[in-house]
């Protein structure tokens, strides 16, 4: 257990919005930041004066100052040889959100009249080792003691889980945000949230819901006008927010209509889209977040009937055809009861709570304190090691709950050989090549022999925080090579 | 240590009971809940016990590969004892005993005491037929424990098994002496099928009604006095006290002749 002092933050790092809780008088609470919101958006620029802007004044300046605007990083989190040219300067993206997260710190101690040292941050359940490091690193940054990177999913499914009280029951949380998917299941029992399954993509989130009103705005236009505003950096940041704002629009209305003037020389953009439109359009986005579900539930070994409850957690969970696709086939209503935007920061808090051992407070009567809880989640990716001819052999499976530790004993593949040499694989895939390398083992000084005949163990260890050891040891001689997962350069920056 | 003394659950835990103890044991130890340095190794052997023993097939496998169990903890905590009781009383177990592997007399041992309700029948009926014949006896416990043990014991310990018996017959004269001690400890193992038996028996069930009725005739008596009692409370004479206690006596003596 970490010795928690002080407040703790949950943060919500965001690809389009951020949030900031913390546990107060043991229940979870937003901090509202310093312009009087719960959420912040996830945007940094320079102003043309070389002001650094963070947020809302970030967001309101990208028409006016594209090209020193960052918007959706978290979609480049963990991309070693990313880099974004910001003021001159060249920023990773790690980088860039700890700008974010430094807004958020600042504005929460001043909401809190106090200092604070120390976050959980949340992630997508389905990123990997890299892109949880570079989050953590991130933190470090912005002078914040990372004490955990927990998945928003999960941590959805504690702030439910708290409000609603602990006992036996499934659920099934379904987060579409701005740029990520995932899909987690829970059982809770006894106080125990234990993740029996996850699942997701990275790269799948209301960002392409926006892109799919932009294309057929783009498209349009070239037909009226034979103009291709694709080029266009300026007229295509009006178009994206345009684009929003009526897809926003369309939860509520049949129609919505967008005029922007001017969007070439003298030329107007003016169309109008309906909400059937709109539904085609996406239609196939969708269809991709219901076979991750059903992919989600099939590991997690239930059907859609064994779910007791469904929980929508994100922004684009409020698009009227994406709940109702969500309904239609788990055949359930979902729960919205919790503003899909706050849900995972409170989550977190109530996760930092836990690790303080903090008092909580659950449904009616129920007083709990953190001592009586605990999250028991899994690694979202498969873990293996890389072996001849571009295969992998997977050591860890996904959905295994951490901490966790498993071997497998390898062998050599020529006589005399005298080391072994293989990558660390995080990823599903068959062929090691596409998977996400995390690492080289070599295991030196084997002692000759025909193939076949040494015996190397290859372990891999996974702490609660989600770190990665191998350890390969020479079974004839006990020779041991351990291995903390080195982390490309561009990551350290 | 088996999955099922590490989790601290006997073999007959339900699935519900080998969940509740995991979740009782994560929130103890599981690194985000404990201090300790080591809560990490021990998470891990929690779960992986659990992993294997929530899984039903993956649990008939383990089981399968268990030694025969039952007083495990004792045999081991007690070695000597353990081996005066293999080598003595010449229970199926003895093969095991000299097995090269330092753990296998203590499996052996478990052997032995995994079939009690059985064996202690035939034990029994052998140690009436044949007071203080250990040869007879060391073969009729050998029939009746080895097509159990064969199961789990592995191809050098059946080869070892035939030295083994040379070495009985040797020793066959302190057979006898040891018997005492190896029926008491039998005797303990059986106390719980006693129990049970003697619950069913007639003549318990007649005790038990007399108990019953011994103690509602005293409820009565005590009703009797206080309703006569109360009265006087309010009145507050002596004579009244007096033909109270008078009462009393009387019900009492009715009482005791009655039990």
């Amino acid at each position: 257990m970490v010795q928690v002092k002080g407040k703790v933050l949950g943060i919500d790092l965001g690809t389009t919005n951020s949030c900031v809780a913390v546990i107060e008088l043991g229940e979870p609470k937003v901090i509202t930041n310093s312009e009087g919101k719960r959420i912040t958006p996830s945007v940094v620029g320079f102003s043309k004066k070389n002001e650094l802007l963070v947020g809302e004044l970030a967001k309101r300046q990208i028409v006016s100052n594209p090209e020193n605007s960052v918007q959706s990083i978290k979609r480049y989190m963990g991309k070693p040889d990313y880099r974004v040219a910001l003021n001159n300067e060249k920023y990773t993206p790690h980088g860039i959100s700890s700008m974010i997260l430094q807004k958020l710190k600042v504005d929460a101690e001043k909401y809190l009249g106090d200092a604070v040292g120390k976050a959980v941050i949340t992630v997508p359940a389905y990123f990997n080792d890299s892109q949880r490091f570079a989050t953590k690193k991130a933190g470090e940054m912005a002078g914040l003691d990372v004490l955990r990177v927990i998945n928003e999913p999960t941590a959805a499914a504690l702030a439910y889980g708290l409000r609603d009280g602990v006992q036996d029951q499934k659920i099934l949380v379904y987060d579409l945000g701005g740029g990520t998917f995932d899909v987690s299941i829970l059982k809770i029992k006894n106080g125990v949230f234990e993740v029996l399954a996850t699942c997701g993509d990275t790269e799948l989130g209301g960002d392409d819901f926006d892109r799919k009103i932009v294309d057929y705005l783009l498209s349009g236009f070239k037909e009226a006008e034979g103009i291709d505003l694709s080029e266009n950096v300026e007229a295509m940041q009006r178009i994206k927010e345009a684009a929003e704002r009526c897809k926003i629009d369309l939860s509520s209305l049949t129609t919505s209509n967008i005029d922007l003037p001017y969007i070439s020389e003298n030329k107007r953009l003016d169309m109008e889209i309906s909400k059937e439109q709109f539904e085609a359009m996406t239609e196939d986005l969708v269809k991709k977040t219901i076979s991750i579900t059903e992919k989600a539930l099939k590991d997690a070994g239930l059907s859609p009937q064994d779910i007791d409850e469904i929980i929508l957690v994100g922004g684009s969970t409020r698009i009227p055809a994406v709940a109702k696709q969500v309904e239609d086939f788990m055949g359930k209503a979902p729960l919205q009861s919790i503003n899909p935007d706050e849900v995972v920061a409170m989550g977190a808090a109530v996760q930092a709570g836990i690790l303080g051992n903090e008092y909580l407070k659950s449904s009616g009567d129920q007083q709990i304190d953190g001592g009586n809880l605990v999250l028991l989640d899994v690694t979202s990716l498969s873990l293996g090691f890389e072996t001849v001819g571009d295969t992998t052999a997977f050591i860890i499976p996904r959905n295994t709950t951490i901490p966790t530790r498993n071997s497998k004993v390898f062998t050599t593949h020529y006589d005399n050989q005298k080391i072994v040499r293989g990558k660390i694989l995080q990823g599903e895939e068959q062929a090691a090549s596409k998977n996400v390398a995390l690492g080289t083992i070599i295991l030196e000084n084997i002692p000759p022999e025909l193939k076949g005949v040494p015996r190397i163990e290859v372990t891999f260890d996974i702490d609660a925080n989600g770190i990665i050891n191998a350890i390969a040891r020479d079974l004839a001689t006990g020779n041991i090579r351990s291995v903390t997962i080195e982390r490309p350069v561009g990551l350290n920056d | 240590m088996d999955y099922y003394q590490l989790l601290d659950i006997p073999r007959v835990a339900s699935p519900e009971d080998i969940e509740y103890r995991y979740h009782e044991l994560a929130k103890k130890y599981h690194p985000d809940r404990s201090k300790s340095p080591d809560a990490h190794e021990k998470f891990i052997k929690f779960k992986e016990a659990y992993e294997t023993l929530k899984n039903p097939q993956k649990k008939k496998v383990y089981d399968a590969s268990l030694p025969p169990e039952e007083k495990a903890m004792e045999a081991s905590s007690e070695p000597e004892d353990s081996e005066g009781i293999s080598s003595d009383s010449e229970v199926p177990p003895p093969d095991s005993s000299i097995s090269p592997a330092p753990d296998q007399p203590v499996s052996g041992f478990k052997g032995a005491f995994k079939s009690t309700g059985i064996s202690y029948v035939s034990f029994k009926s052998d140690l009436d037929s044949q007071p203080a014949g250990p040869a007879s006896l060391s073969e009729g416990t050998g029939e009746s424990g080895k097509p159990d043990w064969s199961k789990h014991s592995s191809s050098e310990q059946s080869a070892n098994s035939h030295d083994r018996s040379k070495e009985v017959s040797s020793s066959a004269g302190q057979n006898s002496a040891d018997w005492s001690y190896v029926k008491v400890k039998y005797e303990g193992i059986d106390e719980d099928i006693d129990d049970d038996a003697g619950k069913k028996s007639g003549f318990l069930a007649v005790f038990t009604v007399m108990k019953a009725f011994r103690y509602t005739v005293v409820l009565i008596c005590l009703f009797l006095v206080l309703t006569i009692v109360s009265p006087d409370l309010v009145g507050a004479e002596a004579s009244g006290l007096g033909a109270v206690t008078e009462i009393f006596g009387k019900v009492v003596l009715l009482a005791k002749s009655l039990v």
